[in-house]
């Protein structure tokens, strides 16, 4: 029995379509089984009008090829909405007193290389209990040293992560016994390593990208760093310098930006997958801020189509549909720029808006062993479903999965660009401009498509032509949609 | 108080009538505008009063959309 789901048909805008949607949704609604080319067909359960939204029937593979044939409707999942129940506030561990004096504190030293440098700027987060997320962090000093506190009690460190900065590789050890010095060891950052982005693209041809303009909008890009440049940006961030764009402290933003576009040749740099492209900054954080505000956000989209950017990387999401940013989406599209958003990381759940937007391609992340240190935090990100062919590749554990994925990319473990040097970091975050990157190759090659004018069939083009490329692990199409462009 | 997006869903930028029409109500503030968006401070009732008035503009809560991060961290203790 085929997995039958509901989906509603919609046109690229409101309720009524126009022209070729109206056609196609006219089509679905006298038909009494629409073929897909797929062998189940779709089963039409009503209709709003004969030329409008309609609710049908189909297979998550019919919903795919929809997509493809057909890329200006909007195919968009039935979601059923609960009541907002107030969850009461929890204790999440017990409270406890720590009298002066009554507590241990462990000095945690972290070095590198043979000659054991210190590692300054590295967060180190030591779990007394993981399951309650109990314990002590902080951040090492610039003698690589940082003091955690525990109670007294406490003999073992059930498990220890190390995050740096930049220059080394994340790690996690198990077990522990406390002790007050403890000395880590981590392995330093190699440029020429074969990470997951390189193992599957190599080291970018020095051409790829050349005439396509890219927007990535995020934290800022670091308008210093030696392998990147950045040709201009807006920085949307209401009461902040317009011309601030650069990268706001948080590093997410130029290390997204050097998986697409990073310049360098390794071992003494990196290269992006499309090193040869225009690269715009369109800065929606602000300064020491964690959050973004849809405001900004759809205002940056609206500066980059405006600064006639033919991809946008949206390396961010979260909550439910909004529509100032579904907007200026929508007129991203009417004006030829192609929007490629991550999936999100909250663990196998439905993928996260702007991604769900069906007029965004979706996201998901990817990962391979030995594309990472055997003690690095990146071997807990492995899990099932492994490829077919290849039980080595696997979904990360973090990514969202769900009908709306239409890709996959690298997002395990991926070495980039950060302000003052380079790091590793894992997230549909470094998936998502692991594609943007590999479309900008591919539409570097693709005259006639960039050529076409700036509406919405140029963008159905770049989509299509993006799709096409993909070939599947075979995960399953929720994992990975069309599959990993190729 | 609160923060609203106000965006023309229409062809081109925001009509200018409209725009002064926003800046000139009272108990609504203009914190910043584009082409096509104003982000207002106002009370709700203010802001969809005028809105209704003018077509082709939605109104969105303004809200934040946080970083990234999927690393392990230490819960903070409720009390």
């Amino acid at each position: 029995m085929p997995n039958m789901q509901q989906f509603v048909l919609l046109p690229s805008r409101g309720l009524k379509g126009a022209g070729l949607q109206a056609n196609f949704l006219s089509s679905v609604f006298g038909a009494k089984g629409l073929s897909l080319g797929t062998s189940n067909p779709m089963k039409l359960i009503d209709s709003i009008r004969e030329d409008g939204a309609k609710l049908v029937e189909m297979t998550p593979e019919s919903a795919l090829a929809l997509k493809s044939s057909q890329p200006g409707v909007r195919v968009v999942p039935v979601v059923y909405y609960r009541q907002a129940v107030m969850q009461p506030i929890s204790i999440q561990s017990k409270a406890r007193s720590l009298s002066a004096g009554k507590s241990a504190k462990v000095t945690v030293r972290l070095v590198t290389g043979k000659d054991r440098t210190p590692v300054p700027g590295a967060k180190v987060v030591a779990f007394t209990n993981y399951d309650q997320r109990e314990g002590a962090q902080g951040v090492s000093s610039a003698k690589g040293t940082v003091t955690l506190t525990l109670l007294p009690s406490t003999k073992t460190l059930e498990r220890v992560y190390v995050f740096p900065e930049k220059a080394c590789w994340s790690l996690v050890r198990k077990n522990v016994p406390v002790t007050a010095d403890l000395t880590l060891v981590l392995n330093p950052l190699d440029l020429g390593y074969k990470d997951c982005l390189r193992y599957f693209y190599g080291v970018s041809d020095k051409l790829n990208g050349a005439g396509v303009r890219v927007g990535v909008v995020d934290s800022g890009v670091d308008t210093g760093h030696q392998d990147l440049r950045v040709d201009g940006g807006v920085n949307t961030v209401v009461g902040e310098d317009p011309k601030d764009y650069g990268d706001n402290g948080g590093h997410h933003g130029t290390h997204v930006a050097g998986i697409i576009a990073a310049r360098g040749t390794p071992p003494k740099g990196i290269r992006g997958v499309a090193p040869k492209v225009t690269l715009r900054s369109y800065r929606v954080f602000g300064k020491n801020e964690e959050g973004a505000s849809n405001y900004s956000i759809a205002k940056a989209i609206d500066f980059a189509v405006r600064d006639k950017c033919d991809l946008l990387n949206l390396s961010l999401g979260g909550g439910q549909l909004d529509e100032a940013v579904t907007s200026a989406i929508e007129d991203a599209r009417n004006h030829g720029t192609l929007v490629i958003a991550a999936s999100g990381n909250d663990g196998r759940q439905p993928v996260s808006f702007p991604a769900s937007y069906t007029l965004c391609v979706a996201v998901s992340a990817l990962g391979r062993k030995g594309t990472f240190p055997k003690d690095s935090w990146e071997t807990e990100l492995v899990a099932a479903p492994y490829a077919k062919k290849d039980k080595n590749t696997f979904i990360a554990t973090f990514s969202n999965i769900g009908p709306e994925i239409d890709l996959t990319g690298c997002g395990v473990g991926v070495i980039s660009t950060v302000p003052g040097g380079y790091a590793t970091m894992s997230g549909t975050s470094m998936a998502c401009p692991a594609v943007t990157g590999f479309t900008a190759a591919l539409l570097s090659s693709k005259a006639a498509i960039l050529g076409m004018r700036r509406n919405q069939a140029r963008a159905d083009a770049m989509a299509s032509a993006l799709l096409s490329s993909a070939k599947p692990f075979h995960f399953g199409v929720k994992y990975e949609g069309h599959g990993f462009p190729r | 108080m609160e923060r609203f997006i106000l965006r023309y869903r229409g062809s081109g930028t925001a009509p200018l009538k409209d725009v002064q029409r926003i800046h000139k109500t009272p108990s609504v503030a203009v914190l910043d505008e584009s082409s096509r968006m104003l982000l207002v401070e106002g009370e709700l009732p203010a802001v969809e009063g005028m809105i209704q008035l003018m077509s082709e503009w939605v109104m969105v809560r303004e809200k934040t959309i946080p970083l990234p991060e999927i690393r392990p961290t230490i819960r903070k203790k409720k009390h």
